[in-house]
Protein backbone atom coordinates (compact mmCIF):
# COMPACT_ATOMS: atom_id res chain seq x y z
CA UNK A 1 0.00 0.00 0.00
CA UNK A 2 1.65 3.13 -1.17
CA UNK A 3 1.56 6.56 0.95
CA UNK A 4 -1.24 8.24 -0.44
CA UNK A 5 -3.49 5.38 0.19
CA UNK A 6 -2.26 5.13 3.58
CA UNK A 7 -2.89 8.85 4.06
CA UNK A 8 -6.92 8.31 2.49
CA UNK A 9 -7.19 5.40 4.75
CA UNK A 10 -6.23 7.46 7.83
CA UNK A 11 -8.50 10.37 6.92
CA UNK A 12 -11.34 8.38 5.99
CA UNK A 13 -11.50 7.25 10.05
CA UNK A 14 -9.46 3.98 10.21
CA UNK A 15 -6.88 6.55 11.92
CA UNK A 16 -5.27 3.41 14.37
CA UNK A 17 -5.24 1.21 11.44
CA UNK A 18 -3.74 2.86 8.94
CA UNK A 19 -0.93 4.42 11.80
CA UNK A 20 0.12 0.68 12.43
CA UNK A 21 0.70 0.26 8.44
CA UNK A 22 2.49 3.30 7.91
CA UNK A 23 4.92 1.68 11.40
CA UNK A 24 4.91 -1.41 9.79
CA UNK A 25 5.99 0.35 6.20
CA UNK A 26 8.40 2.61 7.99
CA UNK A 27 9.67 1.23 11.54
CA UNK A 28 12.58 -1.08 10.33
CA UNK A 29 14.17 2.09 8.07
CA UNK A 30 13.54 4.49 10.48
CA UNK A 31 14.91 2.66 12.96
CA UNK A 32 18.25 1.85 11.35
CA UNK A 33 18.58 5.47 10.25
CA UNK A 34 18.47 5.91 13.99
CA UNK A 35 20.88 3.16 15.06
CA UNK A 36 23.29 4.11 12.91
CA UNK A 37 23.70 7.46 14.68
CA UNK A 38 22.86 6.58 18.43
CA UNK A 39 24.64 3.30 18.22
CA UNK A 40 23.41 1.53 20.49
CA UNK A 41 20.21 -0.62 20.14
CA UNK A 42 18.02 0.66 23.37
CA UNK A 43 18.84 4.23 22.67
CA UNK A 44 17.45 3.60 19.22
CA UNK A 45 14.51 2.16 20.26
CA UNK A 46 13.26 4.84 22.57
CA UNK A 47 13.65 7.34 19.57
CA UNK A 48 12.25 5.18 17.01
CA UNK A 49 9.16 4.89 19.28
CA UNK A 50 9.24 8.70 20.49
CA UNK A 51 9.23 9.66 16.54
CA UNK A 52 6.41 7.27 15.73
CA UNK A 53 4.55 8.92 18.69
CA UNK A 54 5.43 12.42 17.56
CA UNK A 55 4.05 11.41 14.08
CA UNK A 56 0.61 10.32 15.53
CA UNK A 57 -0.12 13.63 17.53
CA UNK A 58 1.55 15.68 14.56
CA UNK A 59 -0.82 13.72 11.77
CA UNK A 60 -3.83 15.86 11.82
CA UNK A 61 -2.05 18.57 10.94
CA UNK A 62 0.26 17.30 8.17
CA UNK A 63 -0.48 18.56 5.05
CA UNK A 64 1.15 16.48 2.37
CA UNK A 65 3.20 19.26 1.32
CA UNK A 66 6.35 16.88 1.66
CA UNK A 67 6.32 13.26 1.46
CA UNK A 68 5.32 10.88 4.24
CA UNK A 69 8.62 9.28 4.02
CA UNK A 70 10.68 12.66 4.04
CA UNK A 71 8.24 13.95 7.01
CA UNK A 72 8.97 10.90 9.06
CA UNK A 73 12.83 11.44 8.12
CA UNK A 74 12.33 14.72 9.40
CA UNK A 75 11.19 13.87 12.55
CA UNK A 76 13.39 11.11 13.00
CA UNK A 77 16.29 12.89 12.20
CA UNK A 78 15.37 15.91 14.96
CA UNK A 79 14.69 13.34 17.36
CA UNK A 80 18.42 12.17 17.30
CA UNK A 81 19.96 15.30 17.47
CA UNK A 82 18.38 16.66 20.32
CA UNK A 83 19.08 13.50 22.03
CA UNK A 84 22.33 14.18 21.15
CA UNK A 85 23.04 17.62 21.96
CA UNK A 86 21.20 16.81 25.48
CA UNK A 87 23.66 14.00 25.60
CA UNK A 88 26.33 16.56 25.35
CA UNK A 89 25.08 18.79 27.75
CA UNK A 90 25.30 16.76 30.02
CA UNK A 91 28.83 15.25 29.03
CA UNK A 92 30.41 18.87 29.11
CA UNK A 93 29.04 18.91 32.80
CA UNK A 94 30.90 15.46 33.36
CA UNK A 95 34.07 16.66 30.91
CA UNK A 96 33.52 13.53 28.84
CA UNK A 97 33.25 13.58 25.18
CA UNK A 98 30.35 12.05 23.51
CA UNK A 99 32.25 10.54 20.81
CA UNK A 100 34.08 8.80 23.52
CA UNK A 101 30.89 7.60 25.18
CA UNK A 102 29.63 6.52 21.49
CA UNK A 103 32.95 4.58 20.84
CA UNK A 104 32.31 2.75 24.43
CA UNK A 105 28.89 2.21 23.30
CA UNK A 106 30.09 0.52 20.02
CA UNK A 107 32.77 -1.89 21.58
CA UNK A 108 30.35 -2.89 24.39
CA UNK A 109 27.69 -3.71 21.59
CA UNK A 110 26.44 -7.15 21.86
CA UNK A 111 24.65 -6.36 18.73
CA UNK A 112 27.84 -5.57 16.27
CA UNK A 113 28.62 -8.58 13.95
CA UNK A 114 30.88 -6.19 11.84
CA UNK A 115 34.57 -7.04 11.23
CA UNK A 116 37.58 -4.85 12.62
CA UNK A 117 37.35 -2.61 9.24
CA UNK A 118 33.76 -1.31 10.05
CA UNK A 119 34.47 -1.15 13.66
CA UNK A 120 37.53 1.20 12.51
CA UNK A 121 34.57 2.90 10.06
CA UNK A 122 31.73 3.66 12.62
CA UNK A 123 35.02 4.83 15.16
CA UNK A 124 35.51 7.62 12.29
CA UNK A 125 32.10 8.15 11.99
CA UNK A 126 31.30 9.13 15.21
CA UNK A 127 33.97 11.68 15.47
CA UNK A 128 32.42 13.57 12.72
CA UNK A 129 29.93 16.45 13.68
CA UNK A 130 26.48 15.63 14.52
CA UNK A 131 24.60 17.08 11.10
CA UNK A 132 27.70 16.10 9.15
CA UNK A 133 27.22 12.25 10.17
CA UNK A 134 23.01 12.09 9.57
CA UNK A 135 24.42 13.95 5.90
CA UNK A 136 27.23 10.76 5.94
CA UNK A 137 25.02 8.17 6.70
CA UNK A 138 21.97 9.03 4.72
CA UNK A 139 24.25 9.16 1.59
CA UNK A 140 26.80 6.36 2.03
CA UNK A 141 24.23 4.02 3.68
CA UNK A 142 20.92 4.65 2.54
CA UNK A 143 22.06 5.67 -0.73
CA UNK A 144 19.57 8.80 -0.66
CA UNK A 145 19.18 11.28 -3.32
CA UNK A 146 20.42 15.35 -2.43
CA UNK A 147 17.50 16.34 -3.14
CA UNK A 148 15.33 13.58 -0.71
CA UNK A 149 18.24 14.67 1.82
CA UNK A 150 17.33 18.49 1.20
CA UNK A 151 13.96 17.49 1.68
CA UNK A 152 14.09 16.41 5.04
CA UNK A 153 16.62 18.63 6.34
CA UNK A 154 16.19 21.76 5.19
CA UNK A 155 19.87 22.07 3.67
CA UNK A 156 19.69 22.67 0.03
CA UNK A 157 21.68 20.34 -2.53
CA UNK A 158 24.94 22.28 -3.11
CA UNK A 159 25.58 22.67 0.12
CA UNK A 160 24.59 18.67 1.19
CA UNK A 161 26.93 17.67 -1.59
CA UNK A 162 29.65 19.87 -0.13
CA UNK A 163 29.64 18.74 3.56
CA UNK A 164 29.37 14.72 2.16
CA UNK A 165 32.40 15.45 0.35
CA UNK A 166 34.23 16.70 3.31
CA UNK A 167 32.71 14.21 5.35
CA UNK A 168 33.98 11.02 3.09
CA UNK A 169 37.14 13.11 2.87
CA UNK A 170 37.24 12.89 6.55
CA UNK A 171 36.51 9.35 6.97
CA UNK A 172 38.89 7.69 4.35
CA UNK A 173 42.22 10.00 6.37
CA UNK A 174 40.39 8.67 9.58
CA UNK A 175 40.79 5.05 8.59
CA UNK A 176 44.00 4.90 7.00
CA UNK A 177 45.52 6.45 10.40
CA UNK A 178 43.30 4.01 12.42
CA UNK A 179 44.23 0.30 10.20
CA UNK B 1 53.54 -1.77 3.03
CA UNK B 2 50.38 -0.57 4.54
CA UNK B 3 47.20 -1.47 2.39
CA UNK B 4 45.39 1.21 1.20
CA UNK B 5 41.82 1.34 2.35
CA UNK B 6 38.57 2.04 0.17
CA UNK B 7 35.86 3.23 1.82
CA UNK B 8 33.57 2.58 -1.10
CA UNK B 9 33.79 -0.90 -1.07
CA UNK B 10 30.49 -2.07 -1.17
CA UNK B 11 31.58 -4.73 1.79
CA UNK B 12 31.44 -1.77 4.22
CA UNK B 13 28.69 -0.64 3.73
CA UNK B 14 26.58 -3.44 4.68
CA UNK B 15 25.30 -3.30 7.86
CA UNK B 16 27.44 -4.59 10.83
CA UNK B 17 24.45 -3.97 13.30
CA UNK B 18 22.06 -6.40 14.64
CA UNK B 19 18.58 -5.98 16.87
CA UNK B 20 17.11 -8.64 19.56
CA UNK B 21 14.94 -11.77 18.21
CA UNK B 22 11.99 -10.65 16.91
CA UNK B 23 12.99 -7.27 17.40
CA UNK B 24 10.71 -5.57 14.30
CA UNK B 25 8.01 -8.28 14.42
CA UNK B 26 7.19 -6.27 17.79
CA UNK B 27 7.97 -3.01 17.43
CA UNK B 28 4.58 -1.94 15.95
CA UNK B 29 3.10 -2.98 19.11
CA UNK B 30 5.32 -1.35 21.47
CA UNK B 31 4.73 1.80 19.51
CA UNK B 32 0.48 1.11 19.34
CA UNK B 33 0.88 0.33 23.10
CA UNK B 34 2.67 3.75 24.00
CA UNK B 35 -0.07 5.72 21.31
CA UNK B 36 -2.94 4.20 22.12
CA UNK B 37 -3.30 2.91 25.78
CA UNK B 38 -4.54 5.79 27.87
CA UNK B 39 -2.24 7.08 30.37
CA UNK B 40 -3.95 5.74 33.48
CA UNK B 41 -3.61 2.22 32.25
CA UNK B 42 -0.15 2.77 31.94
CA UNK B 43 0.10 4.30 34.95
CA UNK B 44 -1.60 1.60 36.66
CA UNK B 45 0.50 -0.72 35.16
CA UNK B 46 3.52 1.15 36.02
CA UNK B 47 2.22 1.44 39.55
CA UNK B 48 1.88 -2.48 39.83
CA UNK B 49 5.00 -3.20 38.68
CA UNK B 50 6.24 -0.84 41.47
CA UNK B 51 4.24 -1.58 44.15
CA UNK B 52 5.07 -5.37 43.29
CA UNK B 53 8.95 -4.77 43.25
CA UNK B 54 8.79 -2.62 46.80
CA UNK B 55 6.46 -5.72 48.46
CA UNK B 56 8.73 -8.25 47.75
CA UNK B 57 11.61 -6.08 48.71
CA UNK B 58 9.87 -5.54 51.96
CA UNK B 59 9.01 -9.11 52.27
CA UNK B 60 12.99 -9.83 51.80
CA UNK B 61 14.37 -7.70 53.89
CA UNK B 62 12.43 -8.30 56.54
CA UNK B 63 12.71 -12.09 56.66
CA UNK B 64 16.47 -11.43 56.35
CA UNK B 65 16.42 -8.81 59.73
CA UNK B 66 13.60 -10.66 61.51
CA UNK B 67 16.41 -14.09 61.24
CA UNK B 68 19.28 -11.72 62.41
CA UNK B 69 17.69 -10.09 64.81
CA UNK B 70 15.74 -13.23 66.38
CA UNK B 71 19.07 -15.14 66.09
CA UNK B 72 20.69 -12.15 68.05
CA UNK B 73 18.23 -11.90 70.61
CA UNK B 74 17.79 -15.81 71.17
CA UNK B 75 21.86 -16.02 71.63
CA UNK B 76 21.89 -13.43 74.39
CA UNK B 77 18.46 -15.10 76.23
CA UNK B 78 20.29 -18.23 75.89
CA UNK B 79 23.53 -16.74 77.64
CA UNK B 80 21.21 -14.86 80.61
CA UNK B 81 19.87 -18.45 81.14
CA UNK B 82 23.13 -20.07 81.02
CA UNK B 83 24.69 -17.06 83.96
CA UNK B 84 21.80 -17.89 85.87
CA UNK B 85 22.22 -21.15 86.22
CA UNK B 86 25.51 -21.33 86.01
CA UNK B 87 25.11 -19.30 89.90
CA UNK B 88 22.11 -21.77 90.84
CA UNK B 89 24.51 -24.61 90.75
CA UNK B 90 27.64 -22.94 92.13
CA UNK B 91 25.48 -22.89 95.18
CA UNK B 92 25.78 -19.46 96.68
CA UNK B 93 22.39 -18.95 97.99
CA UNK B 94 23.68 -15.48 100.07
CA UNK B 95 21.69 -14.02 96.97
CA UNK B 96 18.94 -15.42 98.78
CA UNK B 97 17.33 -14.51 101.83
CA UNK B 98 15.75 -17.23 104.72
CA UNK B 99 12.40 -16.53 104.17
CA UNK B 100 13.09 -17.23 100.04
CA UNK B 101 14.64 -20.55 100.94
CA UNK B 102 11.60 -21.60 103.37
CA UNK B 103 9.28 -20.91 100.96
CA UNK B 104 10.93 -22.86 97.80
CA UNK B 105 11.60 -25.64 100.24
CA UNK B 106 7.62 -25.50 101.56
CA UNK B 107 6.73 -25.44 97.83
CA UNK B 108 8.54 -28.86 96.86
CA UNK B 109 7.09 -30.24 100.00
CA UNK B 110 10.97 -30.75 101.48
CA UNK B 111 10.66 -30.65 105.98
CA UNK B 112 13.12 -28.03 106.78
CA UNK B 113 13.46 -29.83 110.12
CA UNK B 114 14.71 -33.15 107.78
CA UNK B 115 16.82 -30.39 106.35
CA UNK B 116 18.40 -29.24 109.24
CA UNK B 117 19.18 -32.68 110.85
CA UNK B 118 21.13 -33.46 107.50
CA UNK B 119 23.36 -30.52 108.30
Amino acid sequence: MDDKDLLSMYKEGKRETAFNLIVKKYGERLYWHIRKMVICHEDADDLAQNTFVKAWHALPEFREESRLYTWLYRIATNEVLTFLKRKKIRNIISLNEISRQLENSLESDSFFNGDEVQKALFKAIIKLPEKQRVVFNMRYFEEMKYEEMSEILGTSVGALKASYHHAHQKIQDAMEALL
Amino acid sequence: MKEKINIENPGLKENPFTVPLEYFETFPKSVSDRVFTPIVIRFKRTYIIVTSVAAALVLVFGTLSLTYYGEKNLNSLNQEYASAEKEAISGNLTNFSSEDIIDYLTYDDIDVTTLSLVD
